[in-house]
């Protein structure tokens, strides 16, 4: 299973659209067996899609997601957390444990990750 | 007490300006988030503050150029930046950023303060004005409407022909400038040919030019459409009604990237995309002969169908708020949304005009709305009775004109006027009083 977060710095991009650096985790048996960081120069939100595509991710943790895209991702039958914020790492750790959920947001993310 | 009523007279300020204002500390918290700032990105004070500012607004800027940071680090205030946030439903929303700092008597920065403007009615404005559309501007969460945004990636990066298929109004000509624009030749020219509103030697005259001495204008000659759109995207409406003869020099195009004007013996080579549109099932044309095969199969690399309004009527609410939010653009008016029977009456009807009738209704009704919501008193009568008739029709298994119910929504939908009423259930005026004077009925007790 492919796992792609948004990543500025150590946390969550706080916006899928324009993230500069995406990061696919591979997880087996609720381990990390490998991840790989792609960078993006290109601010077009349909690249990020595309290399969800390409790298068939199965699932997207990120922060803010216009709806659009959102819809168009879930379409693809790409299976969409969005909205959440905090560390990348702990994110990871939460979806691998199945207590990572949905953010809202209204400025509550913080409170919503397990 | 003093610094409480202080603070009290700053939070009063603060709500009472028209742009959105919020101030960090030094860790990027917010600590003041006005109510401007609540309206524009949808999330309340309490919410936002001792939030990262970055966890609320989820800006472009936030990673490539955050406008607060920069202050920060040069000291200078910046004015007029340009910027996208989400709000909290997940729109993007374009806003123009001020920021200001805040020091202490040493001169040292203890806070800083950012405002914003929600500029999305210019950039509305601005994108009818130059007909640039983004995936953005198209709406909808319908599974059909899903399937068509879910190719547009692909669609979009590829170069490949694409035929659009669609009744009028559902938003062919909308689909195909967004993939213009989301495309690699986005920075060439997007032309569009109407097939059907010109006659076909126009037509032809338009879209491969002519040569000098070849029409009456012996003169001059003129480039076609295909010389013009060079690099670009060329988007053929209605290309059911394109002529045999024409047809075939379409197709060399699509083959060899090769015609020549009319009356000229040079050939012209063009890099172009061609995108076209039919009202009708184009194969059905191939089918009877009317239209060449080899020509559809070559337009039809990708086939994207567009549905009828009627069978994503999910959407409808979503495109009535897209639609209110451009007219209010244009009309200077403040309208928040529709009434809730409005919305029903909207979601009865089966706009065999599609969006594009939709979209007439709402201008209508944001031009006669006086108020903050559109009720049912400021849709169009036409679409009132053809919707009354609708209900008739629908209800006249259950009930004949005697009926009291159908009586009270006859005359409801026909907004009182008893000529109307008795059209809808097919009874002359003086009957239709005589049974509503039997049944103790009067126009005012409906209302």
């Amino acid at each position: 299973m492919k796992i792609a977060i948004p990543r500025f710095g150590e946390e969550v991009g706080p916006c899928f659209g324009h993230s500069a650096t995406i990061t696919i985790f591979t997880i087996r048996r609720k381990k990390v067996i490998d991840h790989v960081d792609f960078s993006l120069q290109s601010q077009e939100a349909l690249d990020r899609v595309r290399l969800l595509r390409d790298q068939q991710v199965d699932v997207l943790i990120c922060g803010g997601l216009q709806d659009v895209l959102e819809e168009m991702l879930r379409s693809r039958g790409i299976e969409v957390i969005s909205w959440v914020t905090g560390k990348v790492d702990e994110l990871i750790e939460l979806f691998m444990q199945g207590r990572l959920k949905h953010g809202v947001a209204k400025g509550e993310a913080g409170e919503n990750h397990g | 007490m003093a610094a409480q009523s202080e603070k009290r007279t700053i939070n009063a300020i603060l709500d009472a300006v028209s742009e959105g204002v919020f101030t960090v500390d030094k860790s990027w918290r917010i600590t003041n988030f006005n109510r401007a700032a609540e309206i524009i990105t949808g999330i309340e004070a309490q919410a936002a503050i001792g939030k990262k500012c970055s966890e609320v607004f989820h800006a472009d800027i936030c990673e490539r150029g955050c406008a607060l940071r920069q202050s920060m680090d040069t000291g200078e205030n910046l004015h007029g930046v340009s910027a996208r946030i989400l709000n909290a439903k997940g729109q993007s929303i374009p806003v123009s950023v001020n920021t200001a700092l805040v020091k202490d008597r040493n001169g040292k920065t203890v806070n800083a303060i950012e405002t914003f403007t929600d500029i999305s009615h210019l950039e509305l404005l601005r994108h009818e004005m130059e007909q640039r559309y983004f995936f953005g501007d198209l709406v909808g969460k319908s599974k059909p409407f899903g399937k068509i945004l879910a190719s547009l990636p692909e669609v979009a990066q590829s170069d490949s022909s694409v035929l659009l298929e669609g009744a009028v109004g559902t938003g062919k000509e909308l689909v195909a400038r967004t993939i213009h624009n989301l495309s690699s030749r986005h920075k060439m020219p997007f032309v569009s040919i109407n097939c059907e509103a010109l006659p076909a030697n126009i037509v032809e005259a338009d879209l491969f030019g002519y040569a000098q001495g070849a029409t009456l204008d012996k003169k001059n000659h003129k480039p076609g459409k295909l010389t013009l759109s060079k690099g670009g995207t060329i988007y053929l409406d209605g290309i059911d009604k394109l002529s045999q003869t024409t047809q075939v020099k379409l197709l060399r195009v699509l083959q060899d990237r090769e015609y020549e004007p009319l009356g000229s013996t040079q050939t012209m080579r063009t890099d172009i995309r061609i995108m076209a549109s039919a009202r009708v099932k184009l194969s059905e044309l191939v089918t009877c002969g009317q239209f060449r095969d080899d020509l559809y199969f070559r337009l039809a690399v990708v086939h994207l169908f567009l549905p009828p309004l009627q069978e994503r009527r999910m959407d409808i609410p979503l495109l009535v708020k897209h639609f209110i939010q451009t007219f209010n653009a244009h009309l200077g008016k403040n309208i928040e949304g529709v009434e809730p029977d409005v919305t029903k009456l909207l979601m009865e009807y089966d706009f065999p005009g599609n969006i594009g009738e939709l979209r007439d209704l709402v201008e209508h009704a944001c031009t006669l709305c006086e108020t903050k919501s559109i009720s049912s008193k400021d849709l169009p009568t036409d679409f009132r009775l053809k919707l009354a008739r609708k209900m008739h029709r629908r209800g006249q298994g259950r009930a004949d004109s005697s009926h009291e119910g159908s009586i009270r929504e006859a005359i409801r939908q026909a907004d009182g006027h008893l000529g109307h009423a008795a059209q809808l259930l097919g009874i002359s005026r003086t009957t239709l009083w005589r049974k509503m004077k039997r049944l103790g009925l009067s126009t005012g007790d409906v209302k």
